[in-house]
């Protein structure tokens, strides 16, 4: 069994955004594999361990992706292929989409495909249901949990009204959401021997992708304004020494028409 | 008499065999243990062998309770001298007028011998009133006897004092069947014959002797068959294998075994982990997870303990209830390597009932009380380590919360996960400018210390007091200084005391890269710090990083820099009058500094320094150290308790001088709703400053 774990390189989050002219966010500077990544890169570390599958980390990015697909290699996959080409910067979820989709193809597929739940910095979370509409295959979305057996991949999804467990046969998409267990520390081991993990480069005229459908200039959505969140104003504190603080506190609700 | 002679003889073969044949048995196991890095433990001989004597001979550990000191002082040379009594008592089987050849009836050897059977007599006899009293019941957890063996002990000590009782009462039956001419050698026994009717027959005299000398006999062999059969016997074993052990201590000079860690080893070799060529088959191997990871040394330091509990008595984990107790666990180590329930399972955790509880293996501070008590040479900090760096490393098993602060050690390299960018922030409402390295200085060879700010100095609210506070005192006194800003990350001290030696060794070359690029190294400029931490492994543990610098912490350029006039504190600083003084474990008993931060604050006006009943070397921990900053604490807080401590002395304020001491010590002082301030001595130095012109 093959799984493959779509995992992407965001910028730090708490480093602040930045975005270029044309209101993308830059993705040059800290950068680290995506929060949300970890979660199924661990499911796939547990059925692996079970099954003996082979786990593939793919990324498209630019250079420094590098650095997520070696965390994944870290916590367990076994070979990392990064996309990369001039021609991809810019592309909107649905090229993304289009550049795994040849990716997974050109590695002769995959029988369960498991991605997070969004990725932590655009959190569009329409990457897993558009790879599994190009590559045409089934995707449970929001998994708690999931288990494979006799070509069958089980999940259960976690909604407010109660939960739901969905079956595909493979190959199948999963994403798997930060309720699925939380991803081990990787030992020292795993740390070393990551290091000697192949990684693949490929590129787009390896893929047979047409750089004319990827990138700005085919995105079929365009951001037109970005602006940051507004600093929150301080909070108003009352001093609780003071004997009328009680009257001072509800007089403050009475002038905000809180009560 | 025959029968005498038989069965004396019988008991002396019988004891020596079960004695000898564990001497054997233990020299396989140590030898079985897997090997120290080669030439450690060994060099110097002549020195390790005049420190092995000085602690026999002086009992430097034992004389923090002087009474004991000199009872066991007096019990162990008395049993080094009557060990010829058992000779002189298997003579008297034969003949009751039997006498040792040559010394025997040499006068002074006779007193020699009864001053130490009555030395050892009234030192058993304090022993054994000092363990009676110490373990009452009513004492609970606080009795450093608490979980002993005491039964063990209490037998060691019945033999101890049945055989001084024997020597004396030989000696008196002896002195009525020598005659008048030779009763000069029996100086202080002679009254015991003389208890005895004067016209006793020889025979019935004689009778008295054999019976007494095979009691005698009887006592000591059965005695080692006992230890013999017993390796986890530490109470009697300590006499034999203290030697060997304080022989082998990890300092040949008999320091103890605290600052510097060891790295890490496998099959006495020394593992690089930054090596990208490093050999894959070590990786199982790293730390101690099975009895097999257990060095020679290791082992002879567990049958070494003795479990006199001086090392429980000042464990600040214990001492606030929880699971560790350094006598423990090195009591369930033994007993795992070879006790009767010696099992193969994993040393942590595992199924067995000697197994480390992962609650006392996480709730050790590294604080190294424990190893500056213990007067046999266990080496506690090292062995805690050791087990962590397997839980960490190979078993992956260990705090949820430490996954965190090591996840931010990764990733922004700081143990608060804070961005590198905002290393500098601390220096934010300072009137002048803090000079950068590779910014506002070119190179080191520009100034006269390396400010190293520390994580805490840049990102902790209480540490970036500190730091504003001393690089104002730099400035002040003129000194020229930089600091490396955003090229700064952690020391690597919480990774490696929480076991995490692959992430600590990422951060020592990071940092030692950084360094020696600026410049740093020896004959350029000091680094000066205001972390105890940051002191310790800058100062000694990133030499096989290949960074050696001078490394001096605060409190003693503040000294200094005092001394000189550079700094000339007037006022009276915030009004306080009272203080006492928080010893770091890591700058006092790790590093040994204790008198710098006490020479700034003595030279302050109008403060009057009280100290804590436990401190300096002996100093009580914080509660922050050996990563549990970043763990949770159950129970009592250790910082709790030293918060009390620091306020019976009546002081108005508790000075630090290191940010986690002054991060716990005002939490806790917080959670007592006390406003009793804790500041650092370069926030009362400036304050004791005049007002800027
Ligand atoms: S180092 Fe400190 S906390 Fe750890 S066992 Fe020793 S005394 Fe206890
Ligand atoms: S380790 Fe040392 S201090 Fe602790 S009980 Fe054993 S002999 Fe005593």
């Amino acid at each position: 069994m093959r799984i493959i774990v779509p995992v992407k390189y965001v910028p730090d989050i708490e480093a602040g955004y930045e975005f270029d002219q044309a209101g993308r966010l830059d993705r040059g500077g800290d950068g680290l594999l995506s929060q949300l990544d970890e979660y199924p890169l661990e499911q796939a570390r547990r059925l692996a361990e079970q099954t003996g599958a082979e786990v593939v980390a793919l990324t498209v990015g630019p250079d420094e992706a590098d650095e997520a697909v070696r965390r994944a290699l870290q916590m367990g996959a076994d070979r990392g292929v990064h996309v990369s080409d001039e021609a991809i910067a810019g592309s909107d979820a649905s090229a993304t989409a289009l550049v795994l989709a040849a990716a997974i193809s050109h590695l002769g597929g995959a029988d369960l495909i498991l991605c997070g739940a969004g990725s932590a910095d655009a959190t569009t979370s329409l990457i897993p249901v558009q790879l599994a509409a190009r590559l045409q295959i089934p995707a449970l979305t929001g998994a708690a949990s999931l288990t494979v057996q006799d070509g069958v991949v089980s999940v259960r999804r976690d909604e407010d009204a109660g939960s739901l467990t969905l079956a595909a046969a493979l190959p199948a998409l999963v994403s798997v959401d930060d309720k699925a267990g939380e991803p081990a520390y990787p030992s020292a081991k795993a740390v070393m021997l990551a290091r000697k993990k192949p990684i693949d480069l490929l590129e787009l005229a390896d893929l047979g992708v047409d750089a004319a459908a990827v990138g700005a200039a085919a995105a079929k959505v365009t951001v037109v304004g970005i602006e940051p969140v507004p600093p929150r104003a301080g909070g108003q504190v009352l001093d609780a020494e003071s004997d009328d603080v009680v009257a001072a506190f509800v007089e403050l609700l009475q002038a905000n028409a809180l009560i | 008499m025959v029968g005498f002679a038989i069965a004396g003889l019988a008991a002396t073969v019988i004891g020596w065999t079960a004695l000898g044949w564990r001497v054997v048995a233990f020299a396989r196991l140590f030898a079985a243990g897997a090997p120290e890095v080669a030439g450690s433990r060994r060099d110097q001989p002549w020195r390790r062998t005049a420190t092995m004597a000085r602690e026999f001979l002086l009992h430097r550990k034992l004389a923090r309770k002087p009474l004991v000191a000199v009872a066991h002082w007096a019990t162990m040379f008395s049993f080094l001298v009557l060990v010829t009594t058992l000779a002189q008592a298997t003579g008297q089987l034969f003949d009751p007028h039997f006498d040792l050849p040559v010394i025997g009836r040499w006068a002074p050897w006779g007193w020699l011998t009864e001053f130490f059977a009555w030395a050892g007599l009234v030192g058993i006899g304090v022993l054994i009133a000092i363990r009676l009293r110490a373990s009452r019941r009513s004492e609970g957890r606080r009795s450093r006897f608490f979980g002993s063996h005491q039964w063990r002990a209490r037998y060691v000590e019945a033999t101890i004092l049945a055989v001084v009782v024997l020597v004396l009462w030989l000696r008196g039956l002896e002195s009525a069947a020598a005659g008048d001419g030779d009763r000069a050698r029996f100086g202080s026994t002679a009254w015991i014959g003389r208890l005895y009717p004067q016209d006793l027959p020889d025979a019935v005299l004689g009778l008295w002797i054999s019976t007494l000398a095979l009691a005698k006999i009887l006592v000591s062999y059965a005695w080692m068959v006992v230890v013999g059969l017993t390796p986890t016997m530490g109470v009697a074993w300590h006499r034999f294998l203290a030697f060997p052990n304080l022989w082998t201590g990890r300092q040949a000079d008999g320091s103890p075994a605290l600052g510097a860690l060891p790295g890490l080893v496998v099959d006495g070799r020394a593992v690089d982990l930054t090596d990208p060529e490093v050999d894959e088959s070590v990786f199982e191997r790293l730390g101690a997870g099975r009895v097999a990871d257990l060095t020679w040394r290791d082992r002879l330091a567990l049958a070494t303990c003795t479990e006199c509990g001086r090392c429980q008595e000042v464990c600040p984990a214990w001492a606030t209830g929880k699971a560790l107790s350094p006598k423990l666990l090195v009591g369930a180590l033994r007993d795992h390597a070879f006790g009767a329930e010696a099992t193969p399972g994993p040393l942590v955790g595992g199924e067995s009932a000697w197994a480390v509880a992962p609650e006392a293996l996480w709730a050790c501070t590294t604080c190294g009380a424990c190893v500056e008590a213990c007067p046999v040479g266990v080496e506690h900090v090292d062995q805690v380590v050791e087990l962590r760096r397997h839980q960490v490393m190979v078993a992956g098993e260990f705090p949820a919360e430490l996954a965190g602060a090591f996840r931010n050690l990764e990733r922004r390299r700081n143990p608060w996960g804070v961005l590198a960018k905002k290393r500098l922030d601390w220096t934010k409402g300072l009137d002048f400018d803090v000079p950068v390295l590779g910014q506002d200085v070119e190179s080191l060879t520009e100034v006269d210390y390396l400010y190293w700010v520390g994580c805490a100095g840049a990102f902790d609210e209480r540490g970036q007091a500190t730091a504003r506070a001393f690089a104002s005192l730099l400035h002040r006194a003129g000194t020229r200084f930089a600091v490396l800003g955003s090229a700064e990350c952690c020391t690597g001290d919480p990774a490696r005391r929480a076991g995490n030696e692959a992430l600590f060794a990422t951060l020592a070359s990071a940092n030692v890269e950084a360094l020696n690029a600026a410049g740093a190294g020896a004959g350029a400029a000091k680094i000066v710090v205001t972390c105890a931490h940051c002191l310790n492994s800058l100062a000694n543990e990133y030499g096989p990083f290949g960074g050696r610098y001078q490394v001096i912490h605060h409190t003693e350029l503040l000294a200094e820099l005092i001394d000189q006039g550079k700094l000339r504190p007037q006022n009276q600083p915030d009004g306080i009058g009272g203080l006492t003084y928080q010893d770091p474990c890591y700058l006092a008993r790790h590093n040994g500094q204790v008198s710098a931060p006490r020479r700034v604050l003595e030279s302050l006006p109008g403060l009057e320094l009280a100290d804590m009943s436990a401190c300096g070397r002996r100093g009580n921990c914080c509660g922050a150290g050996g990563g549990q900053m970043w763990m949770e604490e159950s129970g009592e807080r250790v910082n709790a308790r030293r918060f009390a401590e620091a306020r019976a002395t009546g002081a108005d304020a508790i000075a630090t001088a290191c940010p986690f001491c002054n991060v716990m010590l005002s939490d806790a002082a917080g959670s007592a709703g006390a406003d009793t301030p804790v500041r650092d001595v370069a926030e009362l130095v400036l304050a004791a400053l005049p007002t800027a012109p």
